[in-house]
C-alpha cells in the first residue's frame, strides 16, 4: 500500500519554480531516497509535504487524506515525522524534554489538566518520559538525557532529532539530510539506525541525503530531482547506470569508483 | 531529599512569622508591595521567559484589573472576593483581544504592539473621566471585608499577597512542569521545528498571554484595595519595562529568578531613595553590569557558580 502520494507537486516561489510537477509514491515499509544536487528543490518537497511551505499546485496525500493546505500539526498527528537539515533542536532544553516535544501530538493534557495535575496528565507526562527514555536508550542516547542539547556534540543531536521524530509515532520518517556533518563511524552508526527504524520499529522512510554510499546503500528505490523536476527513478543499480543522473549529481568519476 | 519537606515548613514558618516581627509599618509596605511585583513578574515570565512572548505592556493588564476592581467595588458596591476574579478575568479578556491580531507577530514586533497597547489603556483611563475620572483618580476604594473581619491591618494584607503569590506560582509552576509547559519551551526555542512537531503554536501563545495577564489583572486588583487609591499613574509604561527587566536580571524561565529580580528591582530604588532623582540611574547600572557579565540572570550565574564547585569534587572521586 502506498502511504504517501505525490502527484504533479509543484511550489513556485515568486518567479522560480523550486519543484515542478513531481510525481512520486512511497510504499509502506520502504525506503526511499530523493537526491539530486544543491538547490534541486530536495527540501522544498519535505517543507511542503510536513505543511510548513504552501503548495502552489498538485497534491500530496497520506494514505487517503490530502495534506494541502493542512497546518503542520496536523499532518504530525496523521503520521509523519521529520527532521531538519541544520539541526532544529529546542536549544536550551534538556535532550528528555527535546523527546518530550515530540509526544505532544499523541497526548491530551491541556491548561487544566496541568494545573489541577489530574492522575490521568501525571499518568500521561510519566508514560511519556518512559517511552522517551526507552527510545534514547535505542540510540544510545540516555546517558545524556539531562544535558542541554546545544550543548550535545554534532552528531549525537542528529541522533536526538530522530529520536524527538520517532517520539511523535510517525508511520513514515522523513529524514532530511541526517549524515550531513558526521564523520565515517558516525555515519555507519546512523545507517545502523536507519535500518533498524525499517526492521525493529516498522517504519517507512523517506530520505534527503548527499552521502551516495550510504543512499546506494540502504534505499530501496531512488528519486533524483535536478532544477526541481524529477529525471529519473529507480533501483540504486539503475540510478549509477543512468546517464542523466551522472551528469547531473553524480559526475562521470562515480562509476567508476563505485563500480 | 528526605528532608525536602523540612526546607518547606522552615520556609513556611518564616513566611508566617514575618508580619510578627517585622513591626515597622513601612517595612511591611515594602514586603507587601514586592510581593504584588513577584506576582507580576512571576506571570510576566510565563509570557516572556518560557514562552519568549516580548510582552511590553504587563503594566497595563494590571491597570486594568486594578480599575475593574476599583469600578466594581465603588459603583456597584460588588465584594472583593467577586471583583478579585473579574479583574483577574478581565484582564484576560482584554489580553485575547489584543492578542489574537498581534500573536502573529514575533519578537520586537510584538513587544512594540503591546506597548501601543499599554498607551491605549493609559490613555482610555485618562479620557474616560465620566467612568474613571480621568487624572483625578479613583480614590476611597472600600477595605475587603470576610464575614465581620476588615482586611486593613498590614498584616492581613501581608497574608492575602502570600496567599494570592504562592497561588501564582503554584499555577506558574504546575503549567511549566507538564505537557504545555513543554510546549511553550519548545516555541520559544524554535517555533518551526515546535509546528513541525506537532505543536498548535499560535493556540498556545494565546493561551499563554491570557493565563500570565490573569495573574497581572489579579495583582492590579490587590494593589487598588491595599493602597485604596488608583489613577492612570498607578501603572505606568516604565512599571512595564521594570516587570520585564525582573526575570531577565534573575534569571528567565526559572520561577526562582524572576522573584530575586523583582526583589532587587523592587527594594533597590526604594532602598536607595536618599539618592533622590539618581536612584534609578543604580537600577541602570544594575542591570548593565549583570546582563553583560551574567547573562543568565543572577540565578544562572549562581547555577553557572555551584557547578563549578561540584564538578572537581567528581573528579576527585574518579580518580
Amino acid at each position: 500500500m502506498n502511504l504517501l502520494t505525490v502527484e504533479k507537486l509543484t511550489k513556485h516561489f515568486g518567479g522560480l519554480a523550486a519543484v515542478s510537477d513531481l510525481d512520486f509514491t512511497v510504499a509502506e515499509g520502504e525506503i526511499l531516497a530523493l537526491i539530486g544536487p544543491n538547490g534541486a528543490g530536495k527540501t522544498t518537497v519535505f517543507n511542503m509535504l510536513t505543511g510548513l511551505t504552501g503548495i502552489t499546485a498538485g497534491k500530496a496525500r497520506f494514505k487517503d487524506t490530502e495534506l494541502n493546505g493542512m497546518p503542520p500539526f496536523r499532518i504530525v498527528e496523521l503520521g509523519l515525522g521529520r527532521t531538519f537539515q541544520n539541526i532544529r533542536l529546542f536549544a536550551k532544553m534538556s535532550v528528555l524534554n527535546n523527546v518530550m516535544v515530540g509526544f505532544h501530538c499523541r497526548t491530551r493534557t491541556g491548561l487544566f489538566g496541568a494545573l489541577i495535575k489530574t492522575p490521568r496528565a501525571s499518568r500521561e507526562y510519566r508514560q511519556a518520559q518512559e517511552r522517551a527514555l526507552e527510545l534514547l536508550a535505542m540510540f544510545g542516547l540516555d546517558g545524556v538525557k539531562d544535558e542541554i542539547s546545544r550543548n550535545l556534540p554534532y552528531g549525537q543531536q542528529r541522533g536526538v532529532e530522530i529520536v524527538r521524530a520517532l517520539a511523535t509515532d510517525p508511520q513514515i520518517l522523513l529524514l532530511d539530510e541526517p549524515a550531513a556533518g558526521l564523520n565515517i563511524a558516525e555515519t555507519e552508526i546512523l545507517m545502523e539506525h536507519i535500518a533498524r527504524l525499517r526492521s525493529d520499529l516498522k517504519k517507512t522512510v523517506l530520505l534527503i541525503e548527499h552521502d551516495m554510499k550510504m543512499v546506494m546503500n540502504i534505499s530501496d528505490r531512488i528519486v533524483v530531482l535536478d532544477y526541481g523536476v524529477k529525471i529519473a527513478e529507480g533501483g540504486p543499480d539503475a540510478i549509477k547506470a543512468d546517464p542523466r543522473v551522472i551528469e547531473a549529481y553524480l559526475g562521470t568519476g562515480f562509476r567508476k569508483s563505485h563500480a | 531529599m528526605r528532608l525536602r519537606w523540612l526546607y518547606w515548613l522552615i520556609g513556611g514558618i518564616i513566611l508566617f512569622l514575618i508580619p510578627h516581627v517585622i513591626s515597622d509599618e513601612y517595612w511591611m509596605h515594602m514586603i507587601i508591595t514586592t510581593g504584588m511585583w513577584m506576582m507580576l513578574a512571576v506571570s510576566m515570565d510565563l509570557i516572556y521567559g518560557c514562552t519568549g512572548q516580548l510582552n511590553l505592556g504587563h503594566a497595563a493588564f494590571a491597570a486594568v484589573g486594578a480599575y475593574i476592581t476599583a469600578l466594581l467595588m465603588l459603583r456597584l458596591e460588588w465584594s472583593y472576593w467577586l471583583a478579585l476574579p473579574l479583574s483577574g478575568l478581565g484582564a484576560a479578556a482584554v489580553s485575547l483581544l489584543v492578542g489574537v491580531p498581534t500573536m502573529r507577530l514575533k519578537g520586537l514586533y510584538l513587544g512594540l504592539a503591546t506597548l501601543g497597547f499599554s498607551e491605549i489603556v493609559r490613555l482610555t483611563l485618562l479620557m474616560w473621566a465620566s467612568v474613571t475620572r480621568g487624572p483625578m483618580g479613583l480614590p476611597g476604594i472600600p477595605l475587603p471585608t470576610f464575614g465581620s473581619f476588615t482586611f486593613e491591618s498590614k498584616t492581613s494584607f501581608y497574608y492575602m499577597i502570600l496567599a494570592l503569590l504562592l497561588f501564582t506560582v503554584f499555577c506558574v509552576y504546575r503549567i511549566i512542569h507538564s505537557r504545555v509547559g513543554i510546549a511553550l519551551m519548545a516555541i520559544r526555542d524554535d517555533e518551526i521545528a515546535a509546528r513541525a512537531m506537532g505543536i498548535d503554536s499560535s493556540r498556545y501563545k494565546i493561551l499563554v498571554f491570557v493565563v500570565g495577564t490573569f495573574f497581572a489583572g489579579i495583582a492590579g486588583s490587590f494593589y487598588a484595595v491595599y493602597v485604596s487609591f488608583i489613577s492612570p499613574d498607578s501603572f505606568k509604561m516604565l512599571d512595564s519595562f521594570m516587570i520585564f527587566a525582573m526575570p531577565i536580571l534573575g534569571g528567565i524561565g526559572t520561577l526562582v529568578g524572576p522573584l530575586i529580580g523583582a526583589l532587587i528591582l523592587y527594594v533597590l530604588p526604594e532602598a536607595t531613595r536618599v539618592f533622590a532623582q539618581y536612584r534609578m540611574l543604580w537600577v541602570g547600572i544594575l542591570l548593565v553590569v549583570t546582563m553583560v557579565t551574567q547573562p543568565l540572570g543572577i540565578l544562572g550565574g549562581l547555577e553557572t557558580l555551584a557547578g563549578k564547585f561540584r564538578r572537581p569534587k567528581n573528579g576527585v572521586k574518579a580518580e
